[in-house]
């Protein structure tokens, strides 16, 4: 039996494998492209190692449980993240520093705050980056991100503190 | 900056929704990206038997031809060549006898007499030793010659003499 499934002719275990990966990529799309856009710091990067991770997904996915896809995804998302960084060298620069003007209103404030901590995770080495976002953005434990990141939990939080002194520094220096 | 700012800003950004279209993009690429790669295995199961196929037949043509034995040159298959017979003529010995003198310029006998001209010398005489030579008997020519000849054969140990006078006798 064959049916017709992204362009090509399938058969049904075939069918069946699509059916299952477009379910996983829909429960954990956003996941992996908001993880890869804050450690790369830009849409379409983020856009092309999401794809890298979604595409490794398919080729293991008998192998990948369910029940650890989620820890699978945040280690793929980082190590293609990783990837990335050292091919593309030009990531990894931090560019120039922003000027930043006062604003009126408190929302505003905020926004821009942000903003200088975006500036500000750019310019954090790519393991204290990983800190940040696996602990403080995504909400992991130190021992899970410890494992996502092939590192030992101590090291997570040596990454972890300097990334946030560093982060305070930074904001608090350029804010009027 | 204190803790709690930073706290405070890592929540907000933490709840910040991503770009419109870019999970859209995203999930567009990984389909596409999939498509081509299954276009590439569909290629591969079409065209790596099909080269497997010319490369069998490529061997069944070919492999025979290189696997036949080889011949040899044709002067080794040839059986080895008659050696040459040396040809080599000696000088005639000089015929003894007692009352005869060969005069080369008209080769004539003059023939002197002695005392003992009366007797005939025969094969038997005893100035007549030696294999190759042949003696005139009573009314012969004089100019009687034999001709050597001298064979060498492979082994070197072994010569073949041949003699022949002329009136075609062998030895």
């Amino acid at each position: 039996m064959t049916l017709t499934g992204l362009g090509a002719d399938l058969t049904w275990d075939t069918v069946s494998k699509e059916a299952e990966f477009e379910r996983l990529m829909g429960l954990h799309e956003r996941l992996v492209l908001r993880t890869a856009l804050r450690l790369l710091g830009r849409v379409e990067d983020a856009q092309d190692a999401s794809q890298e991770v979604f595409l490794r997904l398919y080729r293991h996915l008998g192998a990948v449980a369910e029940a650890t896809l989620e820890a699978w995804l945040y280690r793929t998302t980082v190590n293609v993240c990783y990837d990335l960084l050292r091919k593309r060298p030009r990531l990894a620069a931090p560019g120039p520093e922003p000027a930043v003007e006062a604003v009126a209103g408190e929302a505003l404030e905020q926004a821009a705050k942000r903003r200088l901590l975006e500036q500000g995770l750019k310019r954090l080495s790519p393991q204290e980056r990983a800190a940040v976002v696996l602990c403080s953005l995504e909400g992991l434990s130190t021992a899970e991100a410890a494992e996502v990141m092939g590192v030992a939990e101590g090291t997570v939080r040596s990454h972890l503190s300097l990334a946030r002194t560093r982060l305070k520094e930074y904001v608090g220096r350029l804010w009027p | 900056m204190n803790d709690g700012e930073l706290d405070l800003l890592l929540r907000e950004m933490r709840e910040e929704e991503l770009p419109a279209g870019a999970l859209a993009a995203v999930r567009a690429g990984v389909r596409t990206r999939i498509r081509s790669r299954r276009r590439l295995w569909l290629a591969a199961w079409l065209w790596v038997p099909a080269a497997v196929a010319v490369a069998v037949l490529a061997i069944a043509v070919f492999v025979p031809s290189v696997l036949r034995p080889v011949r040899g040159p044709e002067v080794a298959r040839r059986s080895p060549a008659v050696p040459k017979i040396a040809f080599q003529r000696f000088p005639v010995p000089a015929i003894h006898r007692k009352n005869t003198v060969i005069s080369p310029a008209n080769h004539r006998e003059n023939t002197v007499k002695s005392p003992w001209a009366h007797r005939e010398i025969t094969a038997k005489s005893r100035s007549t030793h030696g294999v190759n030579v042949v003696m005139p008997r009573s009314g012969e020519a004089a100019e009687e010659r034999t001709e050597f000849i001298k064979m060498y054969t492979d082994d070197p140990d072994v010569v073949i003499l041949w003699a022949m006078n002329s009136k075609g006798e062998t030895r």
